[in-house]
Protein backbone atom coordinates (compact mmCIF):
# COMPACT_ATOMS: atom_id res chain seq x y z
CA UNK A 1 0.00 0.00 0.00
CA UNK A 2 1.11 3.55 -0.73
CA UNK A 3 2.45 5.79 2.01
CA UNK A 4 0.80 9.14 2.85
CA UNK A 5 2.32 11.57 0.33
CA UNK A 6 4.22 13.65 2.91
CA UNK A 7 5.76 10.51 4.44
CA UNK A 8 6.67 9.22 0.96
CA UNK A 9 8.44 12.52 0.24
CA UNK A 10 10.56 12.05 3.37
CA UNK A 11 11.23 8.45 2.35
CA UNK A 12 12.28 9.50 -1.17
CA UNK A 13 14.65 12.09 0.30
CA UNK A 14 16.29 9.31 2.32
CA UNK A 15 16.95 7.41 -0.92
CA UNK A 16 18.43 10.36 -2.80
CA UNK A 17 21.23 12.73 -1.89
CA UNK A 18 18.83 15.62 -2.52
CA UNK A 19 15.65 16.40 -4.44
CA UNK A 20 14.20 19.66 -5.73
CA UNK A 21 10.54 20.64 -6.14
CA UNK A 22 10.75 19.49 -9.77
CA UNK A 23 12.62 16.21 -9.25
CA UNK A 24 10.35 15.36 -6.31
CA UNK A 25 7.28 15.95 -8.47
CA UNK A 26 8.70 13.60 -11.12
CA UNK A 27 9.56 10.97 -8.50
CA UNK A 28 6.04 11.10 -7.06
CA UNK A 29 4.22 11.18 -10.41
CA UNK A 30 4.09 7.39 -11.09
CA UNK A 31 2.46 6.75 -7.68
CA UNK A 32 0.40 9.87 -6.98
CA UNK A 33 0.09 11.55 -10.40
CA UNK A 34 -3.56 10.56 -10.82
CA UNK A 35 -4.64 11.97 -7.46
CA UNK A 36 -6.18 15.40 -6.86
CA UNK A 37 -3.60 16.15 -4.16
CA UNK A 38 -0.76 15.88 -6.69
CA UNK A 39 -0.22 19.62 -7.11
CA UNK A 40 2.85 21.83 -7.05
CA UNK A 41 1.37 23.88 -4.19
CA UNK A 42 0.74 20.77 -2.02
CA UNK A 43 4.26 19.47 -2.58
CA UNK A 44 5.73 22.91 -1.78
CA UNK A 45 3.64 23.08 1.37
CA UNK A 46 4.84 19.64 2.55
CA UNK A 47 8.45 20.73 1.93
CA UNK A 48 7.92 23.98 3.90
CA UNK A 49 6.35 22.18 6.87
CA UNK A 50 9.05 19.48 6.99
CA UNK A 51 11.69 22.21 6.75
CA UNK A 52 10.19 24.22 9.65
CA UNK A 53 10.18 21.22 12.01
CA UNK A 54 13.71 20.16 11.03
CA UNK A 55 13.00 16.89 9.19
CA UNK A 56 14.74 18.23 6.07
CA UNK A 57 17.16 21.03 5.27
CA UNK A 58 18.07 23.09 2.23
CA UNK A 59 21.20 21.93 0.47
CA UNK A 60 21.12 24.54 -2.28
CA UNK A 61 18.81 27.32 -3.38
CA UNK A 62 18.77 29.30 -6.61
CA UNK A 63 16.44 31.36 -8.76
CA UNK A 64 15.01 29.28 -11.60
CA UNK A 65 14.26 30.32 -15.19
CA UNK A 66 10.69 31.19 -14.15
CA UNK A 67 11.98 33.68 -11.56
CA UNK A 68 10.91 31.45 -8.67
CA UNK A 69 13.17 29.91 -6.05
CA UNK A 70 14.30 26.36 -6.70
CA UNK A 71 15.54 24.35 -3.73
CA UNK A 72 17.54 21.19 -3.36
CA UNK A 73 16.33 19.57 -0.13
CA UNK A 74 18.01 16.79 1.83
CA UNK A 75 16.91 14.77 4.84
CA UNK A 76 18.40 15.56 8.28
CA UNK A 77 19.46 13.05 10.95
CA UNK A 78 16.26 13.93 12.81
CA UNK A 79 14.24 13.12 9.66
CA UNK A 80 16.15 9.87 9.14
CA UNK A 81 15.23 8.87 12.71
CA UNK A 82 11.54 9.25 11.87
CA UNK A 83 11.85 6.63 9.11
CA UNK A 84 11.66 4.01 11.86
CA UNK A 85 7.91 4.74 11.78
CA UNK A 86 7.63 3.31 8.26
CA UNK A 87 5.21 0.37 7.96
CA UNK A 88 7.01 -3.01 7.92
CA UNK A 89 6.70 -3.53 4.17
CA UNK A 90 8.47 -0.21 3.57
CA UNK A 91 11.35 -0.85 5.98
CA UNK A 92 14.56 -1.34 4.02
CA UNK A 93 12.91 -0.34 0.71
CA UNK B 1 13.25 38.69 -13.29
CA UNK B 2 15.42 38.68 -10.14
CA UNK B 3 19.15 38.20 -10.61
CA UNK B 4 20.55 34.90 -9.34
CA UNK B 5 22.85 36.58 -6.80
CA UNK B 6 23.45 35.25 -3.30
CA UNK B 7 21.79 38.33 -1.80
CA UNK B 8 18.66 38.07 -3.98
CA UNK B 9 18.36 34.37 -3.28
CA UNK B 10 18.64 34.94 0.47
CA UNK B 11 16.06 37.74 0.46
CA UNK B 12 13.58 35.63 -1.54
CA UNK B 13 14.23 32.57 0.64
CA UNK B 14 13.62 34.49 3.87
CA UNK B 15 10.45 36.00 2.38
CA UNK B 16 9.18 32.54 1.41
CA UNK B 17 9.85 31.03 4.85
CA UNK B 18 8.33 34.09 6.55
CA UNK B 19 5.25 33.78 4.32
CA UNK B 20 4.80 30.19 5.50
CA UNK B 21 5.19 31.20 9.16
CA UNK B 22 2.80 34.18 8.86
CA UNK B 23 0.21 31.99 7.16
CA UNK B 24 0.45 29.69 10.21
CA UNK B 25 -0.19 32.62 12.57
CA UNK B 26 -3.23 33.69 10.52
CA UNK B 27 -4.56 30.12 10.66
CA UNK B 28 -4.12 30.27 14.46
CA UNK B 29 -6.19 33.46 14.75
CA UNK B 30 -8.92 32.07 12.43
CA UNK B 31 -9.01 28.89 14.52
CA UNK B 32 -9.75 30.97 17.65
CA UNK B 33 -12.40 33.13 15.95
CA UNK B 34 -14.28 30.22 14.37
CA UNK B 35 -14.09 28.17 17.59
CA UNK B 36 -15.64 31.12 19.44
CA UNK B 37 -18.52 31.35 16.93
CA UNK B 38 -18.85 27.55 16.94
CA UNK B 39 -19.26 27.62 20.75
CA UNK B 40 -21.94 30.30 20.61
CA UNK B 41 -23.99 28.40 17.99
CA UNK B 42 -23.51 25.05 19.75
CA UNK B 43 -24.62 26.76 22.97
CA UNK B 44 -27.83 27.89 21.21
CA UNK B 45 -28.43 24.31 20.04
CA UNK B 46 -27.84 22.85 23.51
CA UNK B 47 -30.47 25.23 24.91
CA UNK B 48 -33.07 23.60 22.62
CA UNK B 49 -34.89 20.26 22.60
CA UNK B 50 -33.91 17.47 22.93
CA UNK B 51 -30.61 18.48 24.63
CA UNK B 52 -32.32 20.27 27.52
CA UNK B 53 -34.23 17.01 28.12
CA UNK B 54 -36.49 16.55 31.07
CA UNK B 55 -36.53 14.78 34.38
CA UNK B 56 -35.49 11.53 32.73
CA UNK B 57 -32.32 12.96 31.18
CA UNK B 58 -28.99 12.54 33.04
CA UNK B 59 -27.11 15.77 33.65
CA UNK B 60 -24.40 14.94 31.15
CA UNK B 61 -26.45 13.19 28.47
CA UNK B 62 -27.53 16.33 26.60
CA UNK B 63 -24.06 17.92 26.53
CA UNK B 64 -22.30 14.69 25.58
CA UNK B 65 -24.83 13.93 22.84
CA UNK B 66 -24.31 17.48 21.53
CA UNK B 67 -20.52 17.05 21.63
CA UNK B 68 -20.80 13.72 19.78
CA UNK B 69 -23.04 15.22 17.09
CA UNK B 70 -20.73 18.21 16.75
CA UNK B 71 -17.67 16.03 16.16
CA UNK B 72 -19.70 13.75 13.87
CA UNK B 73 -20.78 16.64 11.67
CA UNK B 74 -17.26 18.12 11.70
CA UNK B 75 -15.81 14.75 10.64
CA UNK B 76 -18.46 14.42 7.92
CA UNK B 77 -17.74 17.88 6.43
CA UNK B 78 -13.99 17.26 6.64
CA UNK B 79 -14.32 13.95 4.82
CA UNK B 80 -16.10 15.67 1.93
CA UNK B 81 -13.53 18.46 1.87
CA UNK B 82 -10.72 15.90 1.70
CA UNK B 83 -12.64 13.82 -0.86
CA UNK B 84 -13.06 16.79 -3.20
CA UNK B 85 -9.42 17.81 -2.82
CA UNK B 86 -8.35 14.31 -3.91
CA UNK B 87 -7.13 13.05 -0.54
CA UNK B 88 -9.71 10.44 0.53
CA UNK B 89 -7.17 7.59 0.18
CA UNK B 90 -4.81 9.41 2.53
CA UNK B 91 -7.10 8.50 5.46
CA UNK B 92 -6.35 4.76 5.12
CA UNK B 93 -2.69 5.28 4.23
CA UNK B 94 -2.18 7.52 7.27
CA UNK B 95 -4.03 5.18 9.63
CA UNK B 96 -1.69 2.33 8.66
CA UNK B 97 1.40 4.25 9.82
CA UNK B 98 2.58 4.91 13.37
CA UNK B 99 2.10 8.71 13.00
CA UNK B 100 -1.52 8.01 11.99
CA UNK B 101 -2.03 5.92 15.12
CA UNK B 102 -0.52 8.75 17.19
CA UNK B 103 -3.17 11.08 15.71
CA UNK B 104 -5.87 8.59 16.81
CA UNK B 105 -4.39 8.66 20.32
CA UNK B 106 -4.42 12.49 20.19
CA UNK B 107 -8.11 12.31 19.22
CA UNK B 108 -8.90 10.19 22.29
CA UNK B 109 -7.13 12.68 24.56
CA UNK B 110 -8.69 15.77 22.95
CA UNK B 111 -12.17 14.43 22.22
CA UNK B 112 -13.81 12.02 24.64
CA UNK B 113 -11.29 12.29 27.53
CA UNK B 114 -10.87 16.08 27.63
CA UNK B 115 -14.42 17.01 26.66
CA UNK B 116 -15.99 14.53 29.10
CA UNK B 117 -13.61 15.73 31.83
CA UNK B 118 -14.60 19.33 31.11
CA UNK B 119 -18.33 18.58 31.28
CA UNK B 120 -17.96 16.55 34.48
CA UNK B 121 -15.76 19.34 35.90
CA UNK B 122 -18.48 21.93 35.21
CA UNK B 123 -21.05 19.71 36.83
CA UNK B 124 -19.06 18.82 39.96
CA UNK B 125 -17.01 21.98 40.61
CA UNK B 126 -18.97 24.70 38.81
CA UNK B 127 -18.30 26.44 35.48
CA UNK B 128 -15.97 29.12 36.87
CA UNK B 129 -13.41 26.67 38.29
CA UNK B 130 -13.72 24.25 35.37
CA UNK B 131 -13.17 27.03 32.85
CA UNK B 132 -10.30 28.60 34.79
CA UNK B 133 -8.47 25.27 35.01
CA UNK B 134 -9.12 24.12 31.46
CA UNK B 135 -8.09 27.51 30.01
CA UNK B 136 -4.55 26.58 31.07
CA UNK B 137 -4.26 24.00 28.28
CA UNK B 138 -2.00 26.21 26.11
CA UNK B 139 0.51 26.47 28.95
CA UNK B 140 0.39 22.69 29.53
CA UNK B 141 0.72 22.08 25.79
CA UNK B 142 3.67 24.47 25.52
CA UNK B 143 5.50 22.79 28.44
CA UNK B 144 4.90 19.33 26.92
CA UNK B 145 6.04 20.61 23.50
CA UNK B 146 9.35 21.82 24.93
CA UNK B 147 10.10 18.34 26.30
CA UNK B 148 8.49 16.07 23.68
CA UNK B 149 9.05 18.08 20.48
CA UNK B 150 12.07 20.15 21.64
CA UNK B 151 10.11 23.22 20.59
CA UNK B 152 11.86 26.59 20.95
CA UNK B 153 9.80 29.04 23.02
CA UNK B 154 11.46 32.32 24.05
CA UNK B 155 10.51 34.28 27.23
CA UNK B 156 8.40 36.86 25.33
CA UNK B 157 6.26 34.10 23.82
CA UNK B 158 5.92 32.42 27.25
CA UNK B 159 4.66 35.78 28.57
CA UNK B 160 2.17 35.94 25.68
CA UNK B 161 0.93 32.40 26.35
CA UNK B 162 0.44 33.22 30.06
CA UNK B 163 -1.45 36.44 29.19
CA UNK B 164 -3.72 34.57 26.74
CA UNK B 165 -4.44 31.95 29.40
CA UNK B 166 -5.00 34.64 32.08
CA UNK B 167 -7.29 36.61 29.75
CA UNK B 168 -9.35 33.51 28.98
CA UNK B 169 -9.77 32.88 32.72
CA UNK B 170 -10.87 36.51 33.34
CA UNK B 171 -13.35 36.43 30.42
CA UNK B 172 -14.94 33.18 31.60
CA UNK B 173 -14.93 33.94 35.32
CA UNK B 174 -18.29 33.85 37.01
CA UNK B 175 -18.45 33.98 40.82
CA UNK B 176 -19.06 30.42 42.04
CA UNK B 177 -22.56 29.75 43.26
CA UNK B 178 -24.34 26.64 44.48
CA UNK B 179 -23.39 23.57 46.40
CA UNK B 180 -20.82 21.17 44.99
CA UNK B 181 -20.44 18.03 47.13
CA UNK B 182 -17.95 16.51 44.68
CA UNK B 183 -15.96 19.73 44.31
CA UNK B 184 -12.46 18.19 44.44
CA UNK B 185 -13.42 15.42 42.06
CA UNK B 186 -14.68 18.15 39.73
CA UNK B 187 -11.30 19.91 39.95
CA UNK B 188 -9.59 16.60 39.12
CA UNK B 189 -11.81 16.13 36.05
CA UNK B 190 -11.06 19.71 34.94
CA UNK B 191 -7.35 18.99 35.31
CA UNK B 192 -7.81 15.82 33.27
CA UNK B 193 -9.41 17.92 30.50
CA UNK B 194 -6.50 20.37 30.60
CA UNK B 195 -3.97 17.56 30.27
CA UNK B 196 -6.11 15.96 27.54
CA UNK B 197 -6.14 19.07 25.35
CA UNK B 198 -2.46 19.72 26.00
CA UNK B 199 -1.59 16.14 25.05
CA UNK B 200 -3.79 16.34 21.95
CA UNK B 201 -1.82 19.29 20.60
CA UNK B 202 1.57 17.71 21.19
CA UNK B 203 0.66 14.23 19.92
CA UNK B 204 -1.14 15.46 16.82
CA UNK B 205 1.76 17.79 15.98
CA UNK B 206 4.13 14.86 16.34
CA UNK B 207 1.97 12.80 13.97
CA UNK B 208 1.60 15.67 11.48
CA UNK B 209 5.35 15.80 10.92
CA UNK B 210 4.68 12.99 8.46
CA UNK B 211 0.95 13.33 7.81
CA UNK B 212 -1.16 15.96 6.08
CA UNK B 213 -2.79 18.21 8.76
CA UNK B 214 -6.15 18.17 6.93
CA UNK B 215 -6.16 14.36 7.02
CA UNK B 216 -4.99 14.31 10.65
CA UNK B 217 -7.93 16.48 11.70
CA UNK B 218 -10.33 14.34 9.64
CA UNK B 219 -9.09 11.28 11.53
CA UNK B 220 -9.30 13.14 14.83
CA UNK B 221 -12.95 14.14 14.40
CA UNK B 222 -14.03 10.72 13.09
CA UNK B 223 -12.26 8.90 15.96
CA UNK B 224 -13.77 11.23 18.51
CA UNK B 225 -17.28 10.75 17.07
CA UNK B 226 -17.15 6.94 17.01
CA UNK B 227 -15.73 6.73 20.55
CA UNK B 228 -18.52 9.01 21.81
CA UNK B 229 -21.16 7.01 19.96
CA UNK B 230 -19.95 3.54 20.94
CA UNK B 231 -18.13 4.07 24.23
CA UNK B 232 -19.45 7.20 25.98
CA UNK B 233 -23.10 7.87 25.05
CA UNK B 234 -24.38 4.41 26.10
CA UNK B 235 -22.80 4.90 29.57
CA UNK B 236 -24.20 8.45 29.92
CA UNK B 237 -27.65 7.41 28.63
CA UNK B 238 -27.23 9.84 25.75
CA UNK B 239 -28.03 7.58 22.79
CA UNK B 240 -31.74 8.48 22.78
CA UNK B 241 -30.99 12.22 22.90
CA UNK B 242 -28.51 11.78 20.05
CA UNK B 243 -31.08 10.17 17.71
CA UNK B 244 -33.94 12.41 18.88
CA UNK B 245 -31.94 15.48 17.86
CA UNK B 246 -32.26 14.50 14.19
CA UNK B 247 -36.03 15.07 14.47
CA UNK B 248 -35.63 18.57 15.93
CA UNK B 249 -34.63 21.92 14.50
CA UNK B 250 -31.56 21.92 16.78
CA UNK B 251 -29.86 19.48 14.36
CA UNK B 252 -29.40 22.33 11.85
CA UNK B 253 -27.66 24.43 14.49
CA UNK B 254 -25.32 21.54 15.36
CA UNK B 255 -24.65 20.95 11.64
CA UNK B 256 -23.60 24.62 11.24
CA UNK B 257 -21.55 24.45 14.45
CA UNK B 258 -19.92 21.27 13.11
CA UNK B 259 -18.97 23.06 9.89
CA UNK B 260 -17.45 25.91 11.91
CA UNK B 261 -15.72 23.36 14.13
CA UNK B 262 -14.29 21.65 11.05
CA UNK B 263 -12.94 24.97 9.75
CA UNK B 264 -11.59 25.87 13.17
CA UNK B 265 -9.86 22.51 13.59
CA UNK B 266 -8.37 22.58 10.07
CA UNK B 267 -6.90 25.99 10.88
CA UNK B 268 -5.74 24.86 14.33
CA UNK B 269 -4.00 21.73 13.08
CA UNK B 270 -2.38 23.68 10.25
CA UNK B 271 -1.25 26.30 12.79
CA UNK B 272 0.14 23.58 15.10
CA UNK B 273 2.10 22.19 12.16
CA UNK B 274 3.28 25.57 10.82
CA UNK B 275 3.90 27.66 13.96
CA UNK B 276 4.41 25.08 16.71
CA UNK B 277 2.28 23.97 19.66
CA UNK B 278 2.95 26.93 22.01
CA UNK B 279 1.89 29.67 19.61
CA UNK B 280 -0.96 27.78 17.94
CA UNK B 281 -2.55 26.98 21.30
CA UNK B 282 -2.18 30.55 22.57
CA UNK B 283 -3.95 31.81 19.43
CA UNK B 284 -6.60 29.08 19.73
CA UNK B 285 -7.48 30.04 23.31
CA UNK B 286 -8.46 33.52 22.05
CA UNK B 287 -11.79 31.80 21.32
CA UNK B 288 -12.83 33.04 24.78
CA UNK B 289 -12.58 36.60 23.47
CA UNK B 290 -14.26 35.79 20.13
CA UNK B 291 -17.10 33.98 21.90
CA UNK B 292 -17.87 37.20 23.80
CA UNK B 293 -17.83 39.20 20.57
CA UNK B 294 -20.13 36.77 18.74
CA UNK B 295 -22.45 36.45 21.75
CA UNK B 296 -22.79 40.25 21.81
CA UNK B 297 -23.48 40.18 18.06
CA UNK B 298 -25.92 37.25 17.95
CA UNK B 299 -27.63 36.98 21.35
CA UNK B 300 -30.18 39.75 22.09
CA UNK B 301 -29.68 41.32 25.52
CA UNK B 302 -26.12 40.02 25.97
CA UNK B 303 -24.33 42.36 28.37
CA UNK B 304 -20.70 43.44 28.07
CA UNK B 305 -19.26 43.53 31.60
CA UNK B 306 -16.02 45.01 32.96
CA UNK B 307 -14.43 41.55 33.37
CA UNK B 308 -15.18 40.74 29.73
CA UNK B 309 -13.51 43.95 28.52
CA UNK B 310 -10.50 43.49 30.85
CA UNK B 311 -10.13 39.87 29.74
CA UNK B 312 -10.34 40.92 26.09
CA UNK B 313 -7.55 43.49 26.55
CA UNK B 314 -5.32 40.90 28.30
CA UNK B 315 -5.89 38.34 25.52
CA UNK B 316 -5.13 40.93 22.84
CA UNK B 317 -1.84 41.87 24.57
CA UNK B 318 -0.93 38.19 24.87
CA UNK B 319 -1.68 37.58 21.19
CA UNK B 320 0.56 40.50 20.20
CA UNK B 321 3.42 39.07 22.28
CA UNK B 322 2.95 35.60 20.76
CA UNK B 323 2.84 36.78 17.15
CA UNK B 324 5.24 39.75 17.40
CA UNK B 325 8.19 38.36 15.47
CA UNK B 326 7.37 35.70 12.86
CA UNK B 327 11.11 35.40 12.06
CA UNK B 328 11.38 33.23 15.18
CA UNK B 329 9.19 30.68 13.39
CA UNK B 330 11.71 29.84 10.71
CA UNK B 331 13.14 27.06 12.87
CA UNK B 332 10.55 25.73 15.29
CA UNK B 333 12.59 23.09 17.12
CA UNK B 334 16.00 22.56 18.65
CA UNK B 335 16.89 19.61 16.40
Amino acid sequence: MKLPMRFRMLHLLSKNESLSEITMQEALRPEYGQEGQFKEASIDNHFQSMLAVGLIEIKEVSIGANGKLTHEYRITDYGTGRLSYLPKEWQGM
Amino acid sequence: MALNTAKNVQVMQTAQELGHAKKGLIYGVISGATWGLDGVILGMALAMAPFTGGATLSVYAGSLAGAAMHDGFAGFWLFFYNLFTGRASEYFRTLRTRPGKVVVLAALFGGPIAMSGYLLGINMAGASYALAITAMYPAVGAILAVFVLKEKIIPRVWAGIILCVGGAVVVGYVPPAGDFPDFYLGLAFSLLATLGWGMEGVLSTYGMDMADPDIAIGIREATSFFVYLIGILPIAAGVVVFWDAFKEVSVYYVAVAGALGALSYVCWYRALNMTGVGRAMALNVTYALWAVFFSWLLIPGFELTVTLVVGAVIITLGTILVTANPKELLKLRKV
